[in-house]
């Protein structure tokens, strides 16, 4: 992860520049900061998820080492969970960092939620962040445009994920979308925790999604290698 | 006619010929890396999503009187930091195909080379920002905006030539180094930042200096003065010497490039 530039990207200059964006355009207090600080965090997790995460079988083809990954004596689902834990870890950990050193600069007065249940969101924000990279990694692999389709995924999660863009702020007929992602129930999860309420529901709803991710992946990861072994096209680009 | 202007013509000639050959590899090239259903499927819908992304942003976060603005911005910027993302893959190409080498052996210039073989993404990054306005437009209540903006049409265009002259500079750097996405990314989110799409001029001093050499800062500055019936002269001719500084910083850098591979007697930046 070190050696990408996309790491980089995704986990500095982009969080910095939403930050940036958002705290030169409206007045923050202690009553707005943690929530927008947190939607940008979790808003900048989807990209290192579609491109650090996600990216992770698309990179083992193009670097032509698919086949020694998903063929070896441990199951392509550990292999591939394992590149996918690295990446989110490195990650969320760049993009906590840039976040506090943009608070720390422009002076913003964040107050934190729950200790406890700041570390639980962080904990399941890696679980789930890995997950879905699992799941995106398989579908990525399905095809030659991945770079492509990578890029066209970032956006409809920013509209439609309710971290930036709030679901009330969103048209009536899609606002139930931002409740399949489990990246909005995390941001539910530190907002309510940050409100001083318990936040149960997010918790649970957050959890059970990062373990649908994770089943989907495993499933459709032993199709695409079944799939490819019986064509002959797992070393093929 | 003398012998003397007969040479000059057919040298002149055999220039434009070879000039064509490289505006039809530039399509070609272009046509290979970004076939339609990457352009439609991929480019299209991310500007589209990227214009009604940052209009949505603008209206959270500074109101909805602020909406109109924003989508302003948000064109020039999908216009910008899509040119400047994509035409990356012209010099990256050469590098990635350990074909630089061919480059510095042209006739022409290598910086030139890759100039006009460029022109594909000018266009298509002209193109599918009208087509992205014109979709969303109608989506989210801005189709009177978007009909006084389109007589504005050729200021986009300044704006695609000049962001792609940027990316070029960009990926310029990229070609020596392993930094092939970080370069072009990190110009991308400067003009985010600095141009004035999103974040208004004038609230740190640091971001506006930087703003002055940013592709599409004064495009838009055009934009608003039209809007507002204002002169807006002086500020396309600071947007054109935005590009031409990004052209001349992408020649500087080419030069470098083709040196150190002469003296260090390599091509292979892979």
């Amino acid at each position: 992860m070190r050696s990408r530039p996309m790491v980089a990207v995704v986990s500095v200059v982009q969080p910095v520049t939403f930050l940036c964006l958002v705290a030169g355009t409206r007045q923050l207090d202690s009553n707005n900061a943690f929530p927008v600080v947190a939607a940008v965090l979790l808003t900048s997790m989807w990209s290192a998820i579609v491109w650090t995460a996600g990216g992770v079988l698309r990179r083992e083809r193009t670097y032509g080492t698919l086949v020694r990954s998903v063929t070896s004596v441990y199951s392509p689902s550990i292999v591939v969970f394992g590149r996918s834990l690295g990446a989110m870890l490195s990650s969320l950990a760049a993009i906590v960092l840039s976040c506090s050193a943009v608070v720390v600069a422009l002076r913003i007065p964040v107050e934190l939620a729950t200790p406890a249940w700041l570390g639980i969101a962080l904990l399941l924000t890696v679980l789930s962040g890995t997950t879905l990279g699992m799941l995106l990694s398989c579908l990525f692999l399905m095809t030659r445009h991945g770079l492509a389709w990578s890029s066209a995924l970032i956006y409809p999660v920013f509209l439609l994920g309710g971290l930036l863009i709030p679901p009330d702020r969103l048209p009536l007929p899609v606002r139930w979308v931002p409740s399949l992602l489990s990246l909005h129930w995390i941001y539910d999860m530190v907002i309510h925790s940050w409100r001083g309420q318990t936040p149960i529901e997010g918790f649970i709803i957050g959890a059970s999604l990062t373990l649908i991710y994770g089943a989907l992946a495993v499933v459709f990861l032993r199709r695409a290698v079944l799939l490819a072994r019986r064509r002959g096209t797992l070393e093929l680009g | 006619m003398s012998l003397a202007d007969s040479a000059h013509w057919n040298k002149a000639l055999a220039g434009l010929q070879r000039a064509q050959g490289i505006l039809r590899f530039g399509a070609v090239e272009f046509w290979a890396v970004n076939p339609p259903e990457v352009l439609i499927g991929s480019a299209l819908v991310r500007m589209a999503l990227q214009i009604l992304f940052l209009t949505a942003l603008g209206s959270v976060v500074a109101g909805a009187q602020q909406a109109e603005r924003a989508f302003i911005g948000a064109i020039v910027l999908a216009t910008a930091m899509t040119n400047i993302l994509y035409v990356s893959e012209v010099p990256i190409s050469e590098k990635e195909s350990a074909t630089f080498w061919r480059l510095r052996m042209a006739r022409f210039a290598p910086w030139l080379i890759l100039c006009v073989r460029s022109w594909g993404y000018v266009v298509a990054g002209f193109v599918l920002a009208m087509m992205a306005a014109a979709i969303m437009a109608p989506l989210i209540g801005m189709s009177g905006l978007a009909i006084q903006l389109m007589p504005l049409a050729p200021i986009l265009f300044a704006v695609s030539v000049t962001s792609t002259a940027a990316g070029l500079a960009a990926a310029a750097f990229a070609v020596g180094r392993r930094v092939e996405t970080l370069a072009s990314n990190l110009l991308a989110y400067l003009v985010m930042l600095t141009s004035g799409a999103f974040l208004p001029v004038g609230q740190l001093p640091l971001l506006d200096a930087l703003g002055t050499c940013m592709p599409g800062r004064n495009g838009l500055l055009v934009i608003h003065a039209e809007l507002r019936g204002d002169p807006w002269a002086s500020d396309f001719f600071r947007e054109l010497c935005v590009g031409a500084g990004w052209v001349a910083v992408f020649v500087l850098l080419m030069t470098i490039q083709c040196k150190r591979a002469h003296r260090g007697g390599h091509d292979d930046f892979a």
